[in-house]
């Protein structure tokens, strides 16, 4: 997998004069696992969505791959690789097999790639028993891997995954953790939000916090290493020293 | 002027038999209505769309806008376009009064902001966790438009459904504008003022029969749509 980045400056959103947060300087970097904690309501779920192309900011500029691009043709980009999967995960209400080839279909694929990844994904996800369920009718942590599997499927650079973990007992963890790891083996960056930070610590090297709408940096003891703000550089790809 | 009883018994032997006249009739205001349907619902339901999932100016003013034409009689409907139509008005040379597509036309100015306002409350009331989903996993905007519709399909089919019975039993506009003329422009509505008027009843009762059946049909399948397709 090429190596794959994106960099947002200046990024700023607010809701109606309430400023959610401003980030001097954010780099995602395919190949890394970062975790993105943050109190209810910090603005988490709301700054991944930006990065996902799914909220607009009120000011971002965009450095894709090494090239500066406007707001309009850098979502467009990020549709194709950035993925964004919710805190609850919604399903089509369809089969899971048709949930899971949902993006390939709307993206053209050919029949065959179709069919050969949806096999691929749902043994790779351990959804074969459910192939032909009513995907509205599963359990959450089903809902939660199929979520995965339609993501899976269509080789993303980014996945940025909202609290990827709550409502799921010990046994439905480990799965999803079990795929997050795969996920991450094959390359794939990833964001992981969650509001108990100790948790997935074991599977991300880097560890970003949102507070009072500043981005902080936090080290392996869980002190703040740097403010993103006053820094004003904050890159995940280099090792925290 | 024949008996009550008379002129139902009269009325179930018209429409058992086939009776030609009755059932021309029939079919008319169904395919006018339907035509309505077919070119408003689009429309509508598209515009629905945006107004509940793009902010743009004007927005609101378009909701009060639908909200007030939903209020308006439709004789005054039938009288406006009667105006622009009759042969001294400005559209006087399109010669579209009394014919079936002004009837077609003054029954889309009816139904289009029923069908409107349902849609759209339908569309608010709509997850946008779908619209998100759509669209992160690569679906273009109308893709993604089209999988909220599917995701809806029960609540706009409610408001297709409101907007065809609205306009199959109106008389006022059809009247107006189509004139009544036997197999021309005399639909179920029109056709039942005109024979009570004679007083003809049977022809009337057979009429009505007809549209309460039909709109027992319609209000039974408004009632499963919305408990989606659950009847207890
Ligand atoms: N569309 C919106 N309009 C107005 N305010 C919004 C909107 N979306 C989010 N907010 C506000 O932004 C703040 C951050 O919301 P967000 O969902 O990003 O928080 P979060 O960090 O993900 O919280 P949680 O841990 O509970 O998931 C909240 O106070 C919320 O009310
Ligand atoms: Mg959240």
């Amino acid at each position: 997998m090429k190596p794959y980045s994106i960099t947002f400056r200046h990024l700023q959103k607010h809701f109606n004069k309430r400023t959610l947060f401003t980030i001097p300087e954010l780099t995602i970097e395919s190949g890394k696992c970062v975790l993105l904690s943050g109190i209810n309501g910090s603005g988490k779920s709301t700054l991944l969505k930006t990065i996902a192309g799914l909220e607009k900011p009120c000011h971002a500029d965009i450095i894709h791959n090494g090239k500066s691009i406007d707001w309009r043709s850098a979502y467009k980009q990020i549709h194709k690789e950035i993925i964004y999967l919710h805190q609850n995960p919604l399903m089509f209400d369809a089969s899971v097999a048709d949930n899971i080839t949902y993006g390939m279909r709307k993206q053209g694929f050919s029949t065959e790639t179709i069919c050969s990844k949806l096999d691929n994904a749902l043994q790779w996800a351990e959804l074969e028993a459910l192939k032909n369920n009513n995907a509205r009718h599963l359990s959450g942590g089903e809902k939660q891997r199929v979520a995965l599997a339609r993501a899976y499927v269509l080789s993303p650079k980014i996945l940025l995954l909202d609290e990827a973990f709550s409502n799921m007992d010990i046994e439905g963890r480990k799965r999803t953790f079990d795929l997050i790891c795969k996920l991450k083996d094959e390359g794939i960056g990833i964001i992981l939000t969650s509001h108990e930070a100790t948790q997935i610590i074991s599977l991300t090297k880097h560890h970003i916090r949102l507070e009072n709408g500043q981005l902080l940096e936090i080290n392996h003891k869980g002190n703040v290493v740097s403010n993103v703000a006053k820094s004003g550089n904050l890159s995940l790809v280099q090792e925290t020293a | 002027m024949e008996s009550i009883s008379g002129a139902s018994v009269h009325a179930l032997q018209l429409l058992f038999s086939g009776n030609a006249e009755l059932w021309n009739i029939i079919a008319l205001s169904f395919s006018v209505s339907l035509k309505a349907i077919l070119i408003a619902a689009p429309v509508a339901i598209v515009l629905a769309f945006l107004m509940a999932y793009q902010r743009f100016p004007g927005r609101r003013l378009l909701i009060y806008l639908f909200n007030t034409l939903l209020s308006v009689p439709a004789v005054v409907i039938g009288l406006t376009l009667y105006l622009l139509f009759s042969r001294s008005g400005p559209m006087g040379d399109l010669k579209l009064l009394f014919t079936q597509d002004a009837m077609i036309i003054g029954q889309i100015i009816l139904c289009m902001p029923l069908i409107l306002i349902m849609s759209h409350a339908t569309f608010q009331a709509s997850d946008r966790r779908i619209w998100e989903t759509a669209r992160t996993l690569g679906a273009s905007r109308i893709q993604a438009m089209l999988t909220v519709m599917y995701d809806i399909r029960f609540g706009l089919m409610a408001a297709l459904i409101a907007g065809f019975g609205r306009i199959v039993a109106e008389v006022g506009c059809s009247m107006m504008i189509g004139g009544n003329i036997l197999h021309h422009t005399r639909n179920i509505p029109t056709a039942i003022a005109l024979e009570t008027s004679k007083g003809e009843f049977s022809q009337g009762i057979a009429l009505g029969i007809v549209l309460l059946i039909m709109a027992m049909t319609l209000n039974v399948s408004l009632s499963l749509l919305q408990g989606k397709g659950e009847m207890i």
